[in-house]
């Protein structure tokens, strides 16, 4: 046997016949795993300053960036509150963001439908938040992609609001299955959709036992102290995520 | 379409390893996508075949198996 090629026939060498068959590399790498360092060096940097962030992950038009601009309001004059905004494109909501009085950093993410560790830790070097702020990161509106990509935060929490279905936490398992608080928001339109929140909550529970859940209504108010009360605690390190009875606001 | 994310890094970590190895031509990479991954297998084969295009794995042929967990992993490669 020719022990270069282990081909079966033996001859003189120089070897230059051509290898016709291909040979196997073990390889053994996870396709995450650079954004999974980025995440792991960010959430570093962020516990290091005892900054409290929350990945906020919603579909379209749930009403993450009015949540912000009312929270901003909230905490005004108690938490400093810095924001990265995530969108395809436009810095729209980072001038609303502005607008209501917080620092933000637009990521615009052309083609792509999530952000990922790398847009945030640029990000944050642009937004260099202060220590024992709070750091709202909103993500692309899609409840499919950015499920995969750990942005290294402290938190995630995704937005549903009641003009949408109840079902979607089965429909949607992945984004419901890796957060730890669901905001169900708008209650102030329940009586006027076939929205069901107890249902809701059920299926959210269904596959992700450890959720908890807030129902408010960001424009009107509703349930927000809640909300706050829920930042607070993230901050002081209390348990983000428990499966304790969830309260209708 | 964070399928397209993820082909990017499957073309990255497989032209790594066929560099590394001296190879010149990639003839197939097997990968193994959990189900409860979140990727879509056929939406990552279309994408890897446009993210392969440029380089040494172009053409190559993606096996996927599917493994019951989390993981999104290159298994292995075939390179001439």
């Amino acid at each position: 046997m020719c022990t270069t090629c282990g081909c079966e026939h033996s001859h003189d060498h120089p070897h230059d016949h051509a290898h016709l068959d291909p040979r196997t590399v073990r390889v053994e790498r996870d396709l995450l795993e650079k954004n999974d360092a980025l995440a792991a060096q960010v959430r570093r940097h962020l516990a290091g300053r005892g900054i409290f962030a929350v990945n906020l992950v919603s579909s379209p038009g749930s009403g993450k960036t009015t949540l912000l601009v009312k929270t901003i309001e909230a905490l005004r004059g108690r938490r400093e509150l810095g924001v990265i905004e995530g969108d395809q494109e436009t810095s729209r909501d980072a001038e609303r963001i502005r607008a209501a009085g917080a620092r933000a950093v637009q990521v615009n993410t052309g083609q792509g439908c999530h952000l990922d560790a790398g847009m945030v830790g640029h990000a944050l070097e642009h937004l260099a938040p202060a220590a024992g702020s709070v750091l709202m990161i909103e993500n692309v509106g899609n409840l499919v992609c950015p499920a995969a990509f750990d942005l290294g935060e402290s938190a995630r929490v995704v937005v549903l609001s009641v003009t949408e279905g109840d079902d979607k936490p089965l429909k949607y398992p992945g984004i419901f299955r890796g957060s730890q608080l669901m905001l169900i928001n708008k209650v102030d339109l329940l009586p006027y959709v076939e929205f069901d929140a107890a249902r809701c909550v059920e299926y959210a529970r269904r596959v992700n036992p450890g959720i908890r859940t807030i129902a408010l209504s960001a424009a009107k108010g509703q349930g927000m102290a809640e909300w706050l009360d829920w930042i607070e605690g993230g901050l002081r390190g209390r348990p983000l995520a428990s499966a304790d009875a969830w309260t209708a606001a | 379409m964070h399928e397209l994310s993820l082909a990017q890094s499957v073309v990255e970590i497989v032209e790594e390893a066929a560099r590394r190895e001296g190879a010149a031509r990639v003839e197939s990479v097997r990968l193994e996508i959990g189900e409860l991954s979140h990727v879509e297998p056929e939406s990552l084969a279309f994408a890897f075949e446009v993210a392969a295009r440029d380089g040494c794995a172009r053409g190559a042929r993606l096996e996927i198996c599917r493994t019951p967990g989390h993981e999104m992993r290159v298994r292995d490669i075939d390179i001439f």
